[in-house]
C-alpha cells in the first residue's frame, strides 16, 4: 500500500525549514536525550493548529551560546536568519487537551521524528488521519468531520475526483481486511445513501416533484451533490435527463431504486403523470402495430433491443402489465396471437409452471387448461404435450 | 406525530438500557419552499406554492464491542398538503457487536447488506465469522425480511412470502488480494389483483392474479487484486441459479502509468435483470455490452483533468458517452455528451465551495445546463435544461451549522421553479 493510500502526507506537500537551519532531531532525540517540551515549549500549552509550535531563538539557548557571533553558521546558513515556518492548518486542534486531558505523548502521533533530521523526512512524522482515527472512531472520541475541520469545503480526496471513482471505488474497498480507510470519513449510514436497493420510493406526482432524500448528513457534507439538499445524488434537473442514463446504463439504477416501487410512480400507465410525460417514442406511428405477423412495431424493436426501459414503466405490482392488452393467450392455440417468446422458448425447461399457478404465465395463459396438471394436449398444455396448434 | 414520538421514545430507551460508552447523535431540521409554474398545464393550479419540512436524525450508542445504531427522517407538508402529508423512514435502526470472542461481528435489526450479490436492506439478522491469523478468512450469512421500500414499521409482509438470507465467503489474501464468493435467496412476492380476463370464446371473467413462485437465487464471484499497491484490477461473475443465466460480468483494470498519471478500462456484460417470474422475462430481448476506458491527469497544484469515453452495445445498435473535466478540491467543471441509441445531448456543468470566513462562512454555487433529445429516432427537437445553486453555510461553532440555498430549474415541463431552503444541522457526541 503507498503512504498515498495510506493518507500519509507526503514529505514534499510539507513545510521544509532544511533550508533556514541546520538541525538534526536524530541527534538532539536519540543522542542527547532531550525532551520534545524542552525546545517545542509552546506546545504543552497551545489550544489552536494556527500556533507556529516552532523552537525560537530563546528556547535554543538553554544549549547553544545564540549570542555568540563567531558560532551562527553552527545552525544558520550565511545570511539566513529566518523564523521557522509551521505549514497552514485548517484543523481544530489542542496540544494542550491531549497532552493534558488525554495523557498523550508527543511520539504517539509525531512518531519517528527520532529518526530523521527533519520532519519533512518522516512519513509519519506528522500525524496521518488513520493515527487520529485510532481514537476518532466515535467510540473513544468523535468522528464527526466537524470536530477537527474546520473548513468543510475542500476535504475531498484526489481519488474521489476521478471521473471513474464510481466505478472503481469497489476497487479500492476490500483489498484488505482493514477496509482501507473508507471508515474514517464514511459510516455504513452513508454507503446505503447509494446501496439501497429498495430505497428513495417517491411520491413522484405532479405535486410531490420534488421530495429530500436526503441522508448523507451522518456523513460528509462536501460533496456537490449533499450541496444539493434537495437531492440526494443527482443533479436538480436529472429528473428529465435521467433517460439518457438509463439508456446508457451508465449506472445501474437499481443500486438504488426498486424499478417495481420507483420508476413506475411516475412512469405508470393511468396513474397521475407528470405534463407531457409519455415518451415520444410511444407517440410516433406504427409505435405497435396490431395483428399476427405485423412484426409489432418500433415497440417490439425497442424491447428487444432494450426491454429494461420498458419495464421501467411498465412492471407495476398490483394491476395487470399493459403488455397484456395485446400479448395475451385466451385460447391455447399457437399462431394466433402476438409473438411473445422466442423460438424454443422454456422448451426444455422444467419449468415453474407445473408447480404453481402463481407462475407469469398464467397472467397471459388463460384458457381453461391453462393450469399446473392440466390435460396433456388441451390448450396451453398442447404447446408442449401432444399437438393441437395450427 | 406518532413515529415522532417513536423515534424519539426508542433513543431515550437505548440511551436508559445501556450504559453507554459514547453517544454520537446528529440531528438536521431544514424547511423548503418552491413556486412552481407549469406552462403546460391550462388548469388553475398551473402556479402551486409549496412547503415542506424535513428532519434528518443519526444517533449512536457504543459501549465497549457494542453498538446501537439508528438512522431515521421525517417529512411533512406545512402548507398544500400532499399524500399523506407526513412521512417517517427508518434506513437503520440495529444493535451490532464488534469483535466478539475475537471471532464474530453481529447485526441484528435494520441493517443495509453488502454481500456480493446479496444487497438491499434487511431486518434480519447478520454474523460474520472471521477467522485465521489476520483475519484472512471471513464468512457471513444473513437472513431476515427484505425491508419495505417505504422503510416504515408497518404492513410487514408473512415471512414466507418475503425472504432474503444468504451468505458471503471472502478470503483476504497474503497481501492484496480479495476473493468473494457470494449466494442469495431472495423471495418477494407481488400483490396479488382482480382483473378482467378473456376465456377461450374471448368472454370477459374475472380472475384473481397471484404471482407466486420460487425465490430469486443469486451467485457471485468478486476478485479484487492490486499490484505493487498502486495498479488495481477487479473483475466478477454474478449468475442467476433458477434462470441458469450469467446476469453480470465485469472486468475492470485501473493502472498508474506515471505517479501522476492514471488510465483505467473497464467492460461489462449485462443480462437485463428482472425479479423471478416477471412477466419481462418471457419476452424475447438481448444482452448488452459496455466498454469505457480513460485517463486522469493530476498536476502538482491540485487540479485533476479527466476524460473517459464510453460505449454501450446493444443488438444493432450502440450508444456514446464522452465525459471530459477538470476538478480541483473546491471546483470542478465537466462536459459531456451523448450520441447514438440513448439520446443526444451536450450539458456542461460547473461548481464552486469554499470558506468566505475562516472557520465560520463557506458559500457554494452550481450550474448545470443541458440542451438534449431523448432516443435518437423519434425525437427531432432538442430542448434546454438548467439547474443553478446558491447557498452559505454558518458555522458559529463546530456543532451547529445554519444552510441557507436558493435553487432555480428551467426545464421542458417548468418555466420556472425556484425554491428556497433554510435549516440547521446540530450534532453531539458524549463520552461517560
Amino acid at each position: 500500500m503507498t503512504k498515498q493510500q495510506k493518507g500519509m502526507v507526503f514529505a514534499s506537500e510539507r513545510n521544509d525549514n532544511s533550508k533556514l537551519i541546520k538541525f538534526d532531531h536524530k541527534l538532539h532525540v536519540t543522542d542527547a536525550e532531550i525532551k520534545c517540551a524542552d525546545c517545542h515549549k509552546n506546545a504543552l500549552t497551545s489550544i489552536s493548529s494556527k500556533d507556529n509550535l516552532n523552537p525560537v531563538k530563546k528556547d535554543c539557548a538553554g544549549c547553544h551560546e545564540v549570542n555568540d557571533e563567531k558560532t551562527c553558521n553552527y545552525c544558520h546558513y550565511d545570511g539566513v536568519f529566518k523564523k521557522l515556518e509551521a505549514p497552514k492548518s485548517e484543523l481544530i486542534f489542542s496540544h494542550k487537551f491531549h497532552i493534558e486531558t488525554e495523557k498523550k505523548q508527543c511520539i504517539d502521533c509525531h512518531q519517528e521524528l527520532d529518526k530523521v533530521k527533519f520532519s519533512k523526512e518522516s512519513a509519519a512524522g506528522f500525524p496521518s488521519m488513520e493515527s487520529c482515527y485510532s481514537c476518532h472512531n466515535s467510540q473513544k472520541a468523535s468522528n464527526n468531520c466537524e470536530s477537527c475541520h474546520s473548513n468543510l469545503t475542500n476535504l475531498t480526496p484526489k481519488n474521489h475526483r476521478s471521473v471513474n471513482f464510481l466505478n472503481e471505488h469497489k476497487m479500492s474497498f476490500g483489498v484488505s481486511s482493514d477496509k482501507n480507510n473508507c471508515m474514517m470519513c464514511h459510516s455504513d449510514n452513508f454507503c446505503q445513501v447509494c446501496h439501497s436497493p429498495v430505497g428513495f420510493k417517491g411520491n413522484n406526482s405532479k405535486d410531490n416533484f420534488y421530495a429530500p432524500y436526503y441522508t448523507k448528513e451522518g456523513a460528509v457534507r462536501t460533496d456537490r451533490a449533499a450541496l444539493q439538499k434537495l437531492t440526494t445524488a443527482h443533479t436538480l434537473n436529472y429528473k428529465f435527463t435521467h433517460g439518457l442514463d438509463a439508456n446508457q446504463k451508465s449506472f445501474e439504477c437499481n443500486t438504488c431504486h426498486e424499478p417495481q416501487s420507483f420508476c413506475v410512480s411516475c412512469h405508470q400507465s393511468g396513474g397521475e403523470l407528470i405534463t407531457g410525460f409519455v415518451p415520444t417514442s410511444h407517440q410516433v406511428n406504427n409505435f405497435t402495430t396490431f395483428g399476427v405477423n405485423t412484426g409489432g412495431g418500433l415497440h417490439s424493436e425497442l424491447a428487444r433491443k432494450d426491454i429494461e426501459s420498458c419495464a421501467s414503466c411498465h412492471n407495476v405490482e398490483g394491476s395487470d402489465p399493459t403488455c397484456i392488452k395485446c400479448h395475451f393467450d385466451n385460447d391455447g392455440v399457437k399462431g394466433t396471437h402476438p409473438k411473445t417468446h422466442d423460438f424454443g422458448f422454456m422448451k426444455d425447461e422444467k419449468g415453474i409452471w407445473h408447480e404453481t399457478a402463481g407462475a407469469v404465465c398464467y397472467t397471459c395463459h388463460t384458457d381453461a387448461n391453462a393450469k399446473p396438471n392440466g390435460i396433456s394436449g388441451v390448450g396451453f398444455c398442447g404447446y408442449c404435450h401432444g399437438q393441437n396448434t395450427r | 406525530m406518532k413515529p415522532k414520538l417513536l423515534i424519539l421514545t426508542a433513543m431515550f430507551f437505548a440511551v436508559n438500557i445501556t450504559y453507554g460508552q459514547s453517544i454520537n447523535f446528529r440531528f438536521n431540521n431544514y424547511v423548503y419552499g418552491w413556486q412552481r409554474i407549469d406552462t403546460l398545464s391550462n388548469s388553475s393550479s398551473a402556479k402551486t406554492t409549496h412547503l415542506r419540512g424535513y428532519q434528518n436524525y443519526l444517533f449512536d450508542v457504543n459501549s465497549g464491542k457494542w453498538t446501537f445504531n439508528a438512522l431515521a427522517q421525517t417529512e411533512e407538508d406545512i402548507i398544500n398538503k400532499v399524500d399523506k402529508g407526513f412521512r417517517y423512514r427508518f434506513y437503520n435502526l440495529y444493535v451490532k457487536g464488534s469483535n466478539l470472542f475475537d471471532l464474530l461481528d453481529l447485526k441484528l435489526g435494520r441493517q443495509n447488506l453488502f454481500a456480493g450479490v446479496g444487497k438491499g436492506t434487511l431486518d434480519g439478522l447478520h454474523l460474520k465469522i472471521k477467522s485465521g491469523e489476520n483475519k484472512e478468512y471471513q464468512l457471513a450469512v444473513f437472513g431476515g425480511i427484505p425491508a419495505p421500500s417505504s422503510y416504515e414499521f408497518e404492513n410487514f409482509p408473512k415471512l414466507k412470502d418475503n425472504f432474503h438470507f444468504g451468505a458471503q465467503f471472502i478470503y483476504y489474501g497474503v497481501k492484496d488480494l480479495m476473493a468473494g464468493l457470494s449466494y442469495s435467496n431472495k423471495k418477494q412476492t407481488p400483490e396479488s389483483y382482480s382483473t378482467i380476463r378473456l376465456d377461450s370464446v374471448f368472454n370477459p371473467v374475472t380472475r384473481e392474479i397471484t404471482l407466486d413462485g420460487p425465490s430469486e437465487q443469486l451467485a457471485g464471484l468478486d476478485i479484487n487484486y492490486t499490484y505493487l499497491g498502486k495498479h488495481n484490477f477487479y473483475s466478477k461473475v454474478y449468475y442467476d441459479i433458477e434462470l441458469k443465466k450469467l446476469y453480470r460480468a465485469e472486468i475492470n483494470a485501473r493502472v498508474a502509468i506515471k505517479d501522476n498519471l492514471r488510465a483505467f478500462a473497464e467492460y461489462n456484460y449485462r443480462e437485463p435483470h428482472f425479479t423471478y417470474n416477471s412477466i419481462f422475462w418471457v419476452f424475447a430481448y438481448s444482452k448488452y455490452q459496455e466498454l469505457q476506458g480513460g485517463l486522469d491527469y493530476s498536476f502538482d497544484n491540485g487540479i485533476i483533468a479527466y476524460g473517459k469515453v464510453g460505449t454501450v452495445l446493444y443488438e444493432n445498435d450502440n450508444s456514446v458517452k464522452v465525459q471530459a473535466g477538470f476538478s480541483n478540491a473546491n471546483y470542478g467543471f465537466s462536459f459531456i455528451k451523448y450520441m447514438g441509441y440513448a439520446g443526444e445531448s451536450d450539458g456542461i456543468s460547473g461548481y464552486y465551495q469554499n470558506q468566505i470566513y475562516e472557520d465560520i462562512l463557506s458559500a457554494s454555487a452550481s450550474v448545470s445546463y443541458s440542451r438534449y433529445r431523448l432516443g435518437d429516432i423519434y425525437e427531432t427537437d432538442k430542448v434546454n435544461s438548467f439547474s443553478g445553486m446558491l447557498g452559505v453555510t454558518y458555522r458559529p461553532m463546530p456543532q451547529l451549522s445554519v444552510d441557507a440555498q436558493g435553487q432555480l430549474l428551467i426545464n421542458r415541463i417548468y418555466e420556472s421553479d425556484m425554491r428556497f431552503l433554510i435549516g440547521f444541522n446540530y450534532w453531539l457526541f458524549k463520552k461517560f
